[in-house]
C-alpha cells in the first residue's frame, strides 16, 4: 500500500506537526521503504487469532475512589513556558 | 408526502460521574476550586506519568448500564479493549490529545 | 577503582576501605576527563552527587548500609528525576527540569544510591545506534568511529569506558540488549510488568520495560533487586512476591536445555557474530548443558510488526508534547494550531517524526484493521511459538545483534536498514519474556559479540544465574576497550 505525497500531508496534520512540500517530498519515499517492510506481516494468516495488546493476559487494575492528590500547580507551573496567575498561557482560540 | 418519513431523535447525553476523584488520577473532583489546583501530574501529562483508571466510576458506569436495560443498545462489554482508530483532539486542556472510544465489541 | 564490579565497590564501601564520596569523586574526574571524546552523558551536576554521596556515608555510618549504598549510577536520559534536567535526547525536552522522580529512581534513592549523571540515548528511545539524540552521537569505547548502539548508547558507553561501575537503561525493541552487545557489557531486559514504568518517559507502553546494565550477572542481579517491584501508579506494574535475582547465582548449570533457534543462525547475520555465539554454546557444554534445534518460525515478522505496534502507540504517548504546559515552545506562530505544528515540528528530530506519521498513520480510520490490529495478531502468533519452545528447553541463545558495532552514519540514511538491526531482540518485547546479552568474544576487529539469552517468563534469576556460571568459566565481560586503563 503505497503512501502518497496527500497522506503525508494528512497524517502531519493529524499528528500535529508542520511539514512543507520540500520535506513531506523527502520522507514520503523513507515511509514507503517502511511500508514496504511492513507488507510482509499484512500478508499474514490470522483468522481466528485474537489480538494481543499486552504480554501477559492480566486484568487491568483499578484504583479506589479515594483523593490522593494534593494542590502542587506552583511546582508543576515552574516548568511551564508561559503561565500567569495560575493559568497556562496559549494563543486566544475562537470557535 | 408526509407520510413517507419517520421522525427518529436521537439525544446523545453527557453525564458526569459524582467520583470524590477522577476517572485516572488521585485528584480531586470538588467544585469551585481554583483553576488548575486540583490537576495533578497525571491530569497535565508530564513526562512519565501514567493513568490508572477509578474503580468506582467503573462501577457507576455499569449500574447506569443495567439501570436502562430495556435498551438494545446497551452491550456492556466485561472484556473491553481499545478496538477503534484514535481520535485526535488538540485542544490546551486535553493534554493527552488522543482520546479512543470503544466503538465496537472487541472481537 | 574504576574497574571493579558493583559487588567489590559494595564489599569495599562496606569495610570502609573507601567513603562513597572518594568513589564518586574519582568518577567524576574520568568524566570530566573522558566524557568529551565519548559524548555518554548529557547532564551532569558533581555538586548534587556528592551530596548524594556523602547522605550515603551517613547511610553507612548509621548501619542503614544496602549493598546499593554510596555506589554511582549512570541513569539514561529518560528517567525524571527531580531537579535534574530530563531531556530524552530530545530538544522538545531540552528545557525540562523534572518535578518529580521515576519509581526506579525513588527505588535508587531510597537505597542510597548516587546518581552519577544522565546519559545521552537516541531521541524518546527510538533507534539502535545513539545517533538520534539531539545532543550529539555517543561514542564506541572499543572504537570512537562506531556507534555503541541504541538507544541506551550514553548508559552502555559509560560501562564499557569504566566512567560508571552500572546503569540503568530501557528497552523496547532491544535497547538495553543491544547498545550492551556492541558495547561488550552485559544488559538486561526484565519480564514486562517487573519494573515500574511510572517516570519512565513513555515510547511504547507495551513494550516498553526499564533495567540494569553492567559489567557482570551478578551486577545486574544487585541493581535488577532495587529496580524491580510492585508501583500502584503503573497499572501494568506487577504486584508479586519480592525475589533475590541472586539467588541462582551459584547454581550449576549440568543438564539445563539450551534451545538454539534456527532463525537466529540463519543467513543475515555477521560469520564473526555466528563463529563467537558458537563458540559461547560450546562453553556451555562444556560445562554439562544440552542444546536442542527449535523453530521460532514467526520469529521473522518481528520487524515489521514491532514498526507498526511501537510507532503507533509513540504517536500516542508523544501527543502530550505541544509547548503547553513543559517543554519546547516554537517562538513564533500564527495562532494555537500552529503553535502546536510548528512546536513539534521544531522540538522533534527527523526519526521521531518518521515514527510518529507512521504511528499516525496506521491507526487512522481506514487503516487501522489492516495494520494495527493484524500486528497485534501476528504479536500473538510470536508469542506463542515462544511459549512452544519452552516446552522444550529452559532457555534459548543466540545473538544479540546481527553485527558488530557499525560506523556512525552507515546507516543512518536508510531507516530501514538502521530497524533490520533489531531482528533478534525485537521478538522478546513482543512477547512480553526477560532477555539478557552478556559478552562471549571479539570478531576480526576486535569489536565485541553480544550473547542473547531469553527466558520463559520470570526467569531473570534463572538466566543470571546461567550467565554467572558462563562468566565463571571465561574471562569476556572482564574486557577493556584498547586505551582504556
Amino acid at each position: 500500500m503505497a503512501l502518497t505525497l496527500e497522506d503525508v500531508k494528512r497524517v502531519a496534520d493529524l499528528a500535529r506537526i508542520a511539514i512543507d512540500e520540500a520535506e513531506a517530498r523527502a520522507v514520503l519515499s523513507q515511509l514507503n521503504d517502511v511500508f514496504k517492510l511492513i507488507a510482509e506481516m499484512q500478508a499474514v494468516d490470522t483468522r481466528g487469532v485474537a489480538p494481543m495488546s499486552h504480554a501477559l493476559d492480566v486484568v487491568q487494575r483499578l484504583r479506589e475512589d479515594a483523593v490522593t492528590e494534593s494542590d502542587r500547580h506552583a511546582l508543576f507551573q515552574s516548568v511551564a513556558p508561559q503561565v500567569e496567575s495560575g493559568l497556562y498561557l496559549v494563543p486566544k482560540v475562537i470557535e | 408526502m408526509r407520510d413517507k418519513w419517520e421522525i427518529v431523535i436521537g439525544l446523545e447525553t453527557h453525564a458526569q460521574l459524582n467520583t470524590r476523584s477522577k476517572m485516572f488520577s488521585g485528584a480531586s473532583t470538588a467544585f469551585g476550586a481554583a483553576p488548575n489546583t486540583q490537576a495533578c501530574a497525571v491530569d497535565i501529562a508530564l513526562p512519565g506519568v501514567l493513568p490508572v483508571a477509578n474503580r468506582e466510576a467503573v462501577a457507576k458506569a455499569v449500574r447506569f448500564g443495567l439501570a436502562v436495560n430495556g435498551s438494545n443498545a446497551v452491550n456492556i462489554n466485561r472484556r473491553s479493549a481499545r478496538s477503534s482508530p484514535a481520535k485526535t483532539i488538540s485542544i490546551p486542556t486535553f493534554p493527552r490529545a488522543i482520546r479512543s472510544a470503544s466503538t465496537r465489541r472487541p472481537s | 577503582m574504576h574497574n571493579a564490579t558493583l559487588k567489590s565497590l559494595s564489599a569495599s564501601l562496606s569495610a570502609r576501605a573507601f567513603s562513597s564520596v572518594e568513589l564518586t569523586r574519582h568518577f567524576v574526574n574520568r568524566i570530566n576527563q573522558l566524557n568529551p571524546k565519548y559524548n555518554c552523558f548529557i547532564t551532569l551536576d558533581p555538586e548534587r552527587s556528592l551530596k548524594q554521596a556523602e547522605a550515603a556515608d551517613r547511610m553507612r555510618s548509621a548501619g542503614r548500609g544496602q549493598p546499593l549504598t554510596g555506589i554511582p549510577i549512570a541513569q539514561k536520559d529518560i528517567f525524571c528525576a527531580q531537579g535534574w534536567l530530563t531531556t530524552c535526547g530530545s530538544k522538545i525536552l531540552s528545557n525540562f527540569t523534572s518535578p518529580y522522580d521515576a519509581h526506579v529512581v525513588e527505588r535508587l534513592n531510597a537505597a542510597g544510591a548516587v546518581t552519577l549523571g544522565k546519559t545521552n540515548m537516541d531521541e524518546f528511545a527510538m533507534g539502535s545506534s545513539s545517533e538520534t539524540s539531539y545532543y550529539g552521537p555517543v561514542r564506541n569505547p572499543w572504537d570512537v568511529d562506531k556507534v555503541p548502539g541504541g538507544s541506551s548508547g550514553g548508559s552502555a558507553a559509560a560501562v564499557a569506558a569504566r566512567l560508571a561501575p552500572s546503569a540503568i537503561g530501557t528497552d523496547t525493541g532491544g535497547s538495553i540488549r543491544q547498545p550492551a552487545a556492541l558495547s561488550g557489557i552485559c544488559g538486561l531486559k526484565p519480564t514486562y510488568g517487573v519494573v515500574s514504568r511510572y517516570g519512565m518517559i513513555a515510547f511504547a507502553s507495551s513494550l516498553d520495560q526499564g533495567g540494569p546494565l553492567g559489567r557482570s550477572a551478578e551486577d545486574l542481579a544487585l541493581l535488577l533487586n532495587v529496580m524491580a517491584g510492585f508501583d500502584p501508579r503503573d497499572s501494568t506494574s506487577l504486584e508479586r512476591e519480592w525475589e533475590d535475582y541472586t539467588r541462582e547465582l551459584g547454581k550449576a548449570v549440568k543438564g539445563l536445555k539450551i534451545g538454539l533457534p534456527e532463525e537466529f543462525f540463519a543467513k543475515g547475520a555477521a560469520p564473526d557474530v555466528v563463529r563467537a555465539v558458537e563458540t559461547a554454546v560450546g562453553e556451555f557444554r562444556k560445562l554439562g548443558c544440552e542444546t536442542v534445534e527449535v523453530g521460532l518460525p514467526n520469529m521473522k515478522l518481528s520487524v515489521p510488526v514491532y514498526y507498526v505496534l511501537a510507532p503507533a502507540e509513540a504517536s500516542s504517548n508523544l501527543a502530550r508534547y505541544d509547548g503547553v504546559r513543559y517543554g519546547y515552545r516554537a517562538p513564533e506562530y500564527a495562532d494555537l494550531p500552529d503553535m502546536y505544528k510548528k512546536s513539534r515540528a521544531q522540538g522533534f528530530g527527523p526519526e521521531v517524526k518518521r515514527r510518529i506519521l507512521i504511528g499516525t498513520y496506521v491507526l487512522s480510520h481506514g487503516y487501522y484493521d489492516a495494520y494495527y490490529i493484524q500486528a497485534q495478531r501476528v504479536r500473538r502468533l510470536i508469542a506463542r511459538d515462544f511459549a512452544e519452545v519452552f516446552k522444550r528447553c529452559d532457555v534459548i541463545m543466540g545473538p544479540t545483534s546481527p553485527t558488530t558495532a557499525f560506523r556512525i552514519g552507515e546507516k543512518m540514511g536508510d531507516p530501514v536498514q538502521m530497524y533490520l538491526n533489531d531482528i533478534y531482540t525485537t521478538p522478546a518485547n513482543l512477547a512480553g519474556l526477560p532477555g539478557l546479552s552478556i559478552p562471549c568474544g571479539f570478531d576480526g576487529k576486535g569489536l565485541p559479540v553480544g550473547l542473547q539469552m531469553i527466558g520463559n517468563y520470570f526467569g531473570e534469576a534463572k538466566m543470571l544465574g546461567i550467565a554467572h556460571q558462563f562468566q565463571q568459566a571465561t574471562d569476556w565481560h572482564q574486557r577493556m576497550p584498547p586505551g582504556i586503563q
